[in-house]
C-alpha cells in the first residue's frame, strides 16, 4: 500500500506523496486493511436488497409496485429518457429530482414543475465540472435556488464552479463557517458576484411557487460541534408526495426533529450522511416512513458508507434503496400524484 | 507559499484533512485532542538521515548478493 487516499480514490504519491506517506502509512495501514475487510463483507452481504442489484428489474419496473399510498395510477411503462429529451415536459406540472452521482457527495438537481431550478449542494471539489456539465446538459442557464447543506468539501466542493457557470438566484446555507479553502471558494465566488446568502434554518420557506411547498425543518438549534447537524434538512411537497432532503444531518439533528413534533413523512428519502449509522435512527426512519431511499455515496470509500446498520434498517423498513454508486445518477419523477423512478445511469 | 492543512471533518477513524482543493484522509488518532473542523493544523516530516542510510546499506547488500558474479 504506498499511495494516499484522496476523497476515497487511491492516489498515487502525487503532491502531498511522498512526504506524508510513509508516515501515515504505517498508522493507517492496519486500520486501512479492517476497513477493507469490512467494506467487502459489507458490498457481500449488501449485494442483495438495492435496487440496482437486480439486474432482473427493468428501469421503471418500481412504479408497478407498491404504489399503495400513492394514488392515481401509476406511470408504468415510463421508459428512462434519453440524454437531453428529460427536460421536455418542464414546467409542464412534472417535478424531478436527479441525484447525481458525484462519487462520495451530494448534488441534487431538482426540477420544479413551473420549470424553475433547485440545486441541492455540489459535491466535492473534483465534481465541480461534472455538476455543471450535468445541468448544462438539462439546459439550465439559471439556478433559482441554491442551497448548501453545511460547509463540508463533499458538499460545497464544486459549488464555487456552479456559482460561477450559471446566473444564480437566491442562496441559502446554515449560519456556520468552517476553515477550509473550500468554503472560502464558496463565499469568494459568491461575493464576485455580489450575492447575498439566506439563513437555511427551521422555519424559513423557499418561495417554490404554487402547489409546491419547501420547507427547511432543520437545523432547528445552533451551536453544533458537528458540522453535520448544522445540516438544512428540506422538506419538499408536491401534491401527495413529499420528498426529504437531509444533507448529513446526524442523530443529534433528527432527534430535534422528532421532538419538534412537526410532520417528516416522506415518499422519498435522501438518506443522511452517506447512510452512515450516526444518521438515519430507527425512531426517525419510522416518522419519515419513506417507500424510496437515495444514498449518494462514492464506491469503494474509506469509511465503509453506507454502514451495514443503515441498510438493514431501511430493508427491514421494506424501503426501496437506490445508491449512486451502483445507479449512477437516479432521477426521480413526479407529476404531484406518483412519484417514480424514471432513469439511471447503470 | 505556506502549505495549509485543514481539517474539513471527521469519518469514522479518520480525519479528512484539505490541501487547497485537495482533501485526504489520515488517522483520527494522528490529531491532538480538541482538534476540530475546521482548524488548520501543522504538519512537520523529517527525514531520519540514520535511518535511511542503514535501510540502503541493507538494501544494497542484498543487491550485491543478488547479481550473478
Amino acid at each position: 500500500m504506498s499511495s494516499l487516499r484522496v476523497n476515497g480514490k487511491v492516489m498515487p504519491g502525487k503532491l502531498i506523496g511522498k512526504s506524508l506517506l510513509g508516515l501515515f502509512q504505517r498508522c493507517g495501514c492496519r486500520i486501512l486493511a479492517r476497513l477493507v475487510a469490512l467494506l467487502l463483507l459489507a458490498v457481500l452481504s449488501i449485494a442483495l436488497i438495492t435496487g440496482c442489484a437486480l439486474p432482473e428489474q427493468p428501469p421503471g419496473a418500481e412504479t408497478s409496485g407498491g404504489q399503495g399510498e400513492m394514488a392515481g395510477s401509476p406511470s408504468t411503462g415510463q421508459e428512462p429518457a434519453a440524454a437531453g429529451d428529460e427536460s421536455s415536459d418542464a414546467g409542464e406540472g412534472v417535478l424531478r429530482a436527479h441525484f447525481l452521482d458525484v462519487g462520495q457527495g451530494d448534488a441534487i438537481f431538482l426540477e420544479l414543475p413551473d420549470g424553475r431550478v433547485m440545486l441541492i449542494d455540489a459535491g466535492p471539489n473534483e465534481a465541480g465540472t461534472k455538476v455543471v456539465s450535468y445541468l448544462r446538459e438539462h439546459g439550465v442557464k439559471r439556478i433559482d435556488f441554491l442551497i448548501a447543506t453545511h460547509p463540508h468539501a463533499d458538499h460545497i466542493g464544486g459549488m464555487d464552479a456552479v456559482i460561477r457557470s450559471f446566473d444564480i438566484g437566491a442562496v441559502y446555507m446554515p449560519r456556520v463557517a468552517t476553515g477550509t479553502k473550500t468554503f472560502e471558494e464558496v463565499l469568494l465566488a459568491l461575493k464576485e458576484k455580489g450575492l447575498k446568502a439566506k439563513e437555511a434554518k427551521s422555519g424559513v420557506s423557499i418561495p417554490v411557487g404554487e402547489g409546491l411547498a419547501a420547507e427547511f425543518i432543520a437545523p432547528r438549534g445552533s451551536g453544533y460541534e458537528d458540522l453535520n447537524n448544522w445540516s438544512s434538512v428540506l422538506r419538499v411537497c408536491y401534491g401527495d408526495v413529499a420528498l426529504l432532503f437531509t444533507g448529513d444531518a446526524e442523530a443529534e439533528s433528527e432527534m430535534e426533529m422528532l421532538e419538534a413534533g412537526i410532520p417528516l413523512r416522506a415518499d422519498l428519502l435522501k438518506v443522511a450522511h452517506h447512510g452512515s449509522s450516526s444518521s438515519t435512527t430507527p425512531r426517525f426512519l419510522q416518522a419519515v416512513r419513506p417507500k424510496y431511499a437515495v444514498i449518494s455515496v462514492g464506491a469503494g470509500n474509506d469509511y465503509g458508507h453506507p454502514h451495514k446498520e443503515t441498510l438493514k434498517n431501511l430493508e427491514k423498513a421494506g424501503v426501496q434503496v437506490y445508491r449512486t454508486d451502483r445507479c449512477g445518477t437516479v432521477v426521480f419523477r413526479s407529476d404531484g400524484r406518483t412519484l417514480a423512478v424514471e432513469s439511471r445511469e447503470k | 507559499m505556506a502549505v495549509v492543512f485543514v481539517i474539513d471533518r471527521f469519518e469514522g477513524d479518520w480525519a479528512v484533512i484539505e490541501l487547497d482543493r485537495l482533501t485526504f484522509n489520515i488517522p483520527k488518532v494522528l490529531l491532538p485532542e480538541g482538534a476540530r473542523e475546521g482548524d488548520v493544523i501543522e504538519i512537520k516530516v523529517s527525514v531520519n538521515k540514520k535511518a535511511t542510510a542503514k535501510r540502503r546499506k541493507t538494501a544494497q547488500k542484498m543487491m550485491n548478493e543478488l547479481f550473478e558474479g
